[in-house]
């Protein structure tokens, strides 16, 4: 058995027929299968989620000593490397944790992907080749093919809409989840982050079915709502004032020449 | 160290989706790259490559013409990889009328080709304003061509000019070539009903109830006609009024339906129905009544339509086998396994088989090779439609010989 089959039997036939036995209990709505099927990973992946924020917060209380250390260590390279581990290391925390469930869910996204694309009949190969992934479950076979229409999207084709809404949600999400940073670089590269990671998936979704985008939403706003009850809006508390500070006031605004 | 371990979750996501683009985006499944089979008309066959050439030989190997289809059409959109292709895909068999070669491309377009002039005729975008892929072939009869799109259209087109005649909507896409007998236009829709439209005037005569999507060419003779379905069931229908005679398996039978759906158009030979599925058999049944003839277990999915020659079917699995089915001897013969080492891959076969005499000819997908094989021997030549190239002049044709297994027959138990 090659790699390809083992991913096949363990991957993307569960999601698939998943998909489809769900499309078919939720009134033939492939729309909702997927949004539901997105509640259900992330309630699989609470767990490892919460882990993950936590890991995040710890990371975020420790930028002081860090910045402490980086102060103190400036000129020793390696001592600086030393004096964070061991911080790390009391702190009990590990930067892998806020990185863990994001690389499990990408298996995820690539089967959901692949999925999709499949149960849509996005192109004959792909719809051939699902065939070689469906289980012998008489549901399965009663709900193809699927109802590709939900709301106003067509959930084969991409859809602009919603990959705006994938760009938004994501840069919330983002938003309430960047660590402030004591040094400027970082803060920089954070930004940076911030603001790359939901351009590139908006772009992203342009081109891939809007199942597949219709996920990537309704898992932002799942994490949005997550990270909220854990700890509040985050860096979203600050959006307000850097909202006004953009809107032209008397005080700000250039003063103008009498005549 | 801190530096370092901050780019990283920096650039985590970023690699996240690079990995997503290199494992899925541009996976083989992604790109549509077509199958067309061959079509046998007088000394010739006509297929279409799978990078975008049709191409004509002689029914002995060697090539005729070659012309490009379309030459180049828009890209994959974004990063070239996601949807289409640079090439124009060709999924139906080409049909040939008279001195025209009809092909129905992905892009949603009708070409038709000159015999005589070598060269394309005209071209036709169904419906610009609505216009989706072309999955089926064209059937050709009585001056016009029957073609049905992935907007869930069944259209009529002058054979000619390629002006639309009239157009029937169902309510799913259209992936089966439609089938033509008596004045009437048969054809299987995602929409689970197969319908029967007047060729003259494109008006309803009766529409069937599958439960399951139709995509495999409906069957006509004797004025039944023959359905498969993605619900892993077999029907017969009267071809005047659409009621059904029988189905297989017989309603009520739980427990005995095929694993996977029926893709493929089945053949009739001596009152047999053979039914190709993707669960890797083929199901035989009596055409009079639907009872079992035999089930042939070919050890992988089929997805190519058989083709029969002197009365046993040949069927190509997508692995690249070829038996020689007989219900009423209860035999099954390989014929042929030209099957890539592993390294190379599948060698995949999903393409409709065609036959002239005792020669049966046999698209392969990866190696983009047509396959001559005998038909009561497996010895096969094959010529590479790879390295053809669109210029219609005179080429050299390569042809291989192929390594035939020695045919070796095993007793079906019915």
């Amino acid at each position: 058995m090659n790699i390809g089959q083992i991913w096949n039997l363990i991957i993307l036939q569960p999601m698939t027929n998943v998909l489809i036995a769900l499309s078919h209990y939720l009134g033939n709505s492939f729309g909702l299968s997927i949004i539901v099927l997105t509640l259900i990973i992330n309630a699989v992946m609470y767990p490892l989620t919460l882990k993950q924020m936590k890991a995040t917060k710890a990371m975020q209380d420790m930028q002081p000593k860090l910045a402490e250390l980086q102060k103190k260590h400036a000129k020793d390279a390696k001592m600086l490397a030393s004096e964070q581990m061991r911080l790390y290391r009391e702190s009990g925390v590990s930067p892998a944790g806020c990185l863990l469930p994001t690389l499990l869910q990408t298996p995820i996204w690539i089967a959901l992907y692949q999925g999709i694309r499949g149960v849509m009949a996005v192109t004959p190969e792909s719809f051939l080749n699902l065939a070689k992934n469906l289980y012998a479950w008489p549901v399965v076979f009663a709900a193809m093919p699927l109802n590709v229409h939900f709301l106003w999207l067509n959930l084969g084709s991409s859809d602009y809409l919603l990959a705006i809404l994938v760009g938004a949600s994501m840069w919330l999400q983002q938003k309430m989840t960047t660590q402030t940073s004591t040094d400027p670089k970082m803060a920089q590269q954070a930004q940076l982050t911030q603001v790359m990671m939901p351009i590139m998936f908006g772009i992203f979704s342009i081109s891939v079915p809007s199942g597949l985008a219709l996920y990537w939403v309704i898992n932002a706003v799942v994490r949005i709502a997550m990270q909220y009850f854990f700890s509040g809006w985050g860096g979203l508390q600050t959006l307000p004032a850097q909202v006004m500070a953009l809107i032209p006031t008397a005080k700000n605004q250039p003063t103008k020449l009498k005549k | 160290m801190k530096k370092k371990l901050f780019a990283s979750f920096a650039g985590t996501g970023l690699a996240l989706l690079a990995i997503f683009v290199t494992l899925s985006g541009c996976s083989s499944t992604a790109v549509a790259a077509g199958w067309a089979g061959g079509t046998v008309s007088g000394d010739s066959v006509y297929t279409v490559s799978s990078q975008g050439q049709l191409v004509a030989m002689t029914t002995s190997g060697t090539q005729q013409w070659a012309s490009a289809v379309e030459g180049t059409a828009a890209s994959g959109g974004f990063l070239s990889c996601s949807a289409g292709s640079t090439l124009v895909a060709v999924y139906g068999t080409p049909a040939v009328a008279g001195d025209y070669i009809y092909v129905a491309g992905y892009n949603g377009k009708i070409y038709s080709y000159s015999i005589s002039k070598q060269a394309e005729n005209s071209n036709a975008t169904l419906d610009t304003d609505d216009s989706k892929p072309i999955v089926g072939g064209v059937t050709a009869g009585g001056g016009k061509v029957f073609v049905g799109s992935s907007n869930g259209n069944l259209y009529a087109l002058d054979g000619k000019t390629l002006a639309v005649a009239w157009r029937f909507a169902t309510g799913g896409k259209i992936w089966c070539t439609p089938a033509v007998d008596n004045g009437t236009v048969f054809a299987g829709s995602f929409d689970k009903k197969v319908y029967a439209v007047d060729a003259a005037t494109g008006k309803e005569k009766w529409a069937f109830d599958a439960k399951g999507a139709v995509v495999s060419t409906p069957v006509v003779a004797d004025g039944v006609v023959y359905i498969t379905s993605f619900d892993r069931r077999i029907y017969a229908v009267d071809e005047a009024t659409g009621s059904l005679k029988w189905q297989f398996p017989a309603s009520g039978t739980n427990g005995s339906f095929p694993r996977e759906w029926f893709f493929a158009t089945p053949v009739i030979s001596n009152g047999v129905l053979y039914a190709p599925c993707m669960d890797g058999k083929v199901y035989a049944v009596n055409i009079k009544d639907g009872t079992s003839a035999g089930l042939f277990d070919v050890g992988d999915a089929v997805s190519s339509s058989p083709v029969v020659v002197a009365g046993k079917v040949i069927v190509a699995t997508q692995e690249a086998k070829v038996y020689s089915l007989d219900a009423a001897a209860g035999t099954k013969t390989l014929l042929l396994d030209f099957r890539l080492s592993d390294k190379q891959g599948s060698a995949t076969v999903n393409s409709q088989l065609s036959a002239q005499g005792d020669t049966v000819f046999i698209h392969t997908l990866l190696e983009d090779k047509m396959y001559a094989m005998d038909a009561a021997t497996g010895a096969a030549k094959s010529l590479s439609l790879g390295a053809i190239t669109g210029t219609p002049t005179s080429i050299v044709a390569t042809t291989v010989v192929v390594t035939s297994v020695v045919p070796t027959t095993i007793t079906v138990t019915k």
